[in-house]
């Protein structure tokens, strides 16, 4: 073997494991991240009630403890709304805030796995619901008023496109 | 005199008939499963085209949802359960073939394609409209708002699940045949080829992943057939079926990236850029495509541990996935100019692009802050179908091409042909990346996947896609159907001289016909390589 082929040959396996050093090195940042809390990736957006801030999730288990039979409250300038979602589509379909309010909906699905999907000028929200479990969505609504139209993203059913619900921002 | 002709031609395609369903050796399997590709790509396109129509209708009411998502579940059941394992392993099968290795156990890879088949169809024939991932408990549901089987209810419902059981089981067992057989029959002092490295080793993934989809199936049986005893947990069901639904993207490109290694090196006139790079990358592709599950359900209540997990794995995937770019693309940048003229070229080479082009929009998925925007939208509907469009289905075109070859040798693509079957394949691939990319914007934008009514911002975006899926489609029929027609006119007694062709063994129901195509051939030359043929 010549000496430009004996390069050649640890060149290859040295790439292939400076590759993966590349890939270690940026999964332990991310986990840093996470863990000390300076990154948001694993946690804002996802369904758990653990991925709410923390006045969020004091609203909820406040609402949790003391709304029984309510469908909505304001907590803390946090308004927190009980919904449900099957067949006939989303309960309530019709949600009243004021601009800049922080909002958490508590999302149940009790008949097949559904989901909520809103889309506002300053981002997506995005969440699947699953019967028995509890989902968890969390947003601040737009600063200006208007009107905000939510879907099922997740097919359940032959008219699951019709299922919408109405956010209305004063 | 009329009628005894078409009598005797009946008879002849018959016994053609019989010799290709009952294969007796490797290549005989390979055009069995290849057929069979084609036979579910052709119902699925059928149906894609179907709800095409009544994607771009701006009427629709919920009165079209039971007719629509049958359409919707037969294009995803076709495609996953039908298409995407048949495919999978007539590559691989080939892969084996190249590589002088073959199957042993023939008869029992022959009956495990009938049955998966066969019960796919049986399950098919009860108008499943639960979707292709058939997600619990819509998928056991039968009431008055929705019947997951338009046919079948009841306790013939399990039945129809215990058919999909037979699917994918058979599909895993083939799959652990091949394994076993490439084994036996691997010759200790030859090394097997790239191809075959790459058919075997994502074999193996098949067979243990695929039972995951058998086990989420006997679940639903079980619940169905003994509901006070068996219940469905919807979050555990779809974590079971996600361990196969992720891999299974795969099963196809995986293979197929060995057929990219072997078939660009010689397209490109020199030999593969690194084989090491290639041989180890299988570590990562199997290791990362079996461990990612969970990048389909970020949107889901799934604890933040297990989905930290996904960066890892993913992670692992993309490095080996973008090492294949870089091994094929410096191979090809490094060679000695590469004959995109050679339809079989141009295949592989637009299989790689659209790897890179379909792949890239992958790449922001597995971000949870980014995946939330997309999610369920016809971003992600646009990635994976312009991979299959390109990668997928352009690269098994040139498998096709090259097994037409290898099955009569005297196939020879002359320059009319050549030409038609470029321009079939960019005809095909241009138009379907404009979809691809067209879908990817609509779903940026908003619009949910699965949805027959929508806001009427995407109805242009809806026209745009099926006018340039309308566009595409005769590209592939172009292509397909060039080869073929040269194929047929290679079965036809030889009287000119054969000019070229690639030297290999021919199904044995070619063979034993004892006239014409190869045989003429055969009779007269004597092929270069092995005994068998194979160079």
């Amino acid at each position: 073997m010549s000496f430009s082929e004996k390069i050649k040959e640890h060149a290859e396996v040295a790439w292939f494991v400076v590759m993966l050093i590349l890939v270690g090195v940026f999964v332990a940042w991310n986990i840093v991240g996470v863990t000390n809390g300076s990154s948001t990736s694993y946690r804002y957006g996802l369904p758990l009630k653990s991925g709410m801030p923390a006045d969020a999730q004091n609203a909820v288990s406040y609402f949790q403890a003391h709304a029984k039979g309510k469908q909505e409250e304001v907590i803390n300038g946090m308004l927190v709304v009980n919904m449900s979602v099957g067949f006939n589509g989303f309960n309530p379909d019709l949600v009243v805030a004021n601009t800049s309010e922080p909002v958490v909906i508590i999302l149940h699905s009790q008949q097949v796995i559904t989901g909520f999907f809103m889309r506002f000028p300053d981002g997506v929200v995005n969440v699947n619901a699953v019967p028995g479990y509890i989902s968890y969505i969390y947003f601040v609504t737009p600063s200006s008023p208007g009107n905000f139209t939510w879907r099922d993203p997740e097919y359940a059913g032959y008219n699951f496109s019709y299922w919408t619900g109405t956010l209305e921002v004063k | 005199m009329g009628t005894r002709l078409i009598q005797e031609a009946i008879k002849e395609f018959l016994l053609k008939a019989k010799g290709v369903a009952k294969p007796k050796d490797t290549l005989g399997l390979t055009w069995l499963y290849m057929l069979g590709s084609i036979a579910w790509l052709i119902t699925l396109g059928t149906a894609a085209m179907n709800m095409r129509t009544y994607l771009v209708y701006n009427s629709n009411s919920p009165a079209v949802g039971p007719v629509y998502y049958t359409a919707l579940t037969i294009h995803g059941w076709s495609a996953m359960l039908g298409l995407v394992p048949d495919a999978a392993l007539a590559v691989i099968l080939y892969s084996i073939y190249k590589s002088n290795l073959s199957v042993v156990h023939v008869r029992a890879v022959t009956s495990l394609f009938w049955i998966a088949n066969i019960s796919l169809a049986l399950a098919l024939f009860g108008g499943p409209d639960m979707g292709w991932y058939m997600y619990p408990p819509l998928a056991i549901t039968d009431n008055a708002a929705f019947q997951a089987f338009r046919l079948y209810h009841g306790a013939v419902m399990g039945l129809a699940y215990l058919f999909l059981a037979f699917n994918s089981a058979a599909g895993a067992a083939a799959s652990l045949i091949l394994v076993v057989d490439s084994y036996l029959t691997k010759k200790k002092e030859e090394k097997v080829n790239i191809f075959a490295a790459y058919g075997i080793a994502f074999a193996l993934v098949i067979g243990v992943t695929l039972p995951a989809l058998t086990a989420a199936e006997l679940w639903y049986v079980l619940a169905i057939w003994l509901p006070s005893i068996v219940k469905v947990n919807p979050l555990l069901w779809v974590i079971l079926f996600w361990f196969y639904g992720h891999p299974v993207v795969y099963y196809v490109p995986f293979p197929l990236f060995g057929a990219l290694y072997y078939y660009i090196p010689i397209y490109a006139r020199r030999s593969l850029f690194s084989e090491k790079w290639a041989r180890l990358n299988i570590f990562l592709l199997a290791i990362g495509s079996m461990l990612i599950w969970v990048h389909h359900l970020q949107t889901f209540p799934l604890p933040t541990d297990l989905r930290a997990w996904i960066t890892v794995s993913t992670l692992v995937l993309a490095s080996g996935s973008g090492l294949t770019v870089l091994n094929l693309g410096l191979t090809i940048l490094t060679g000695k100019g590469y004959n995109y003229k050679d339809p079989l070229g141009m295949t592989f080479l637009i299989a790689l692009i659209g790897f890179i082009i379909g792949g890239v929009q992958a790449l922001p998925l597995p971000i949870n802050l980014i995946n939330g925007v997309v999610h369920n939208t016809y971003y992600v509907v646009g990635h994976f179908h312009l991979v299959i469009w390109t990668l997928i289905l352009v690269g098994f075109t040139g498998v096709f091409l090259d097994l037409l070859k290898t099955s009569r040798p005297n196939v020879e693509y002359g320059r009319k042909s050549r030409n038609l079957m470029l321009a079939g394949i960019l005809l095909w691939t241009v138009p379907f990346v404009g979809v691809g990319y067209t879908m990817t914007i609509a779903g940026y934008l908003g619009l949910l996947r699965r949805v027959i009514a929508y806001p009427p911002m995407f109805t242009d975006y809806m026209q745009l896609m099926s006018f340039l899926a309308e566009i595409g489609i005769p590209g592939l029929v172009l292509t397909i159907s060039t080869a073929i027609a040269e194929y047929v006119r290679a079965g036809t007694p030889v009287k000119d001289k054969v000019t070229s062709f690639s030297p290999s063994q021919p199904p044995s129901f070619m063979i034993e016909r004892g006239k014409g195509g190869i045989n003429a051939v055969r009779s007269n030359l004597r092929l270069n390589g092995d005994k068998n043929g194979r160079s």
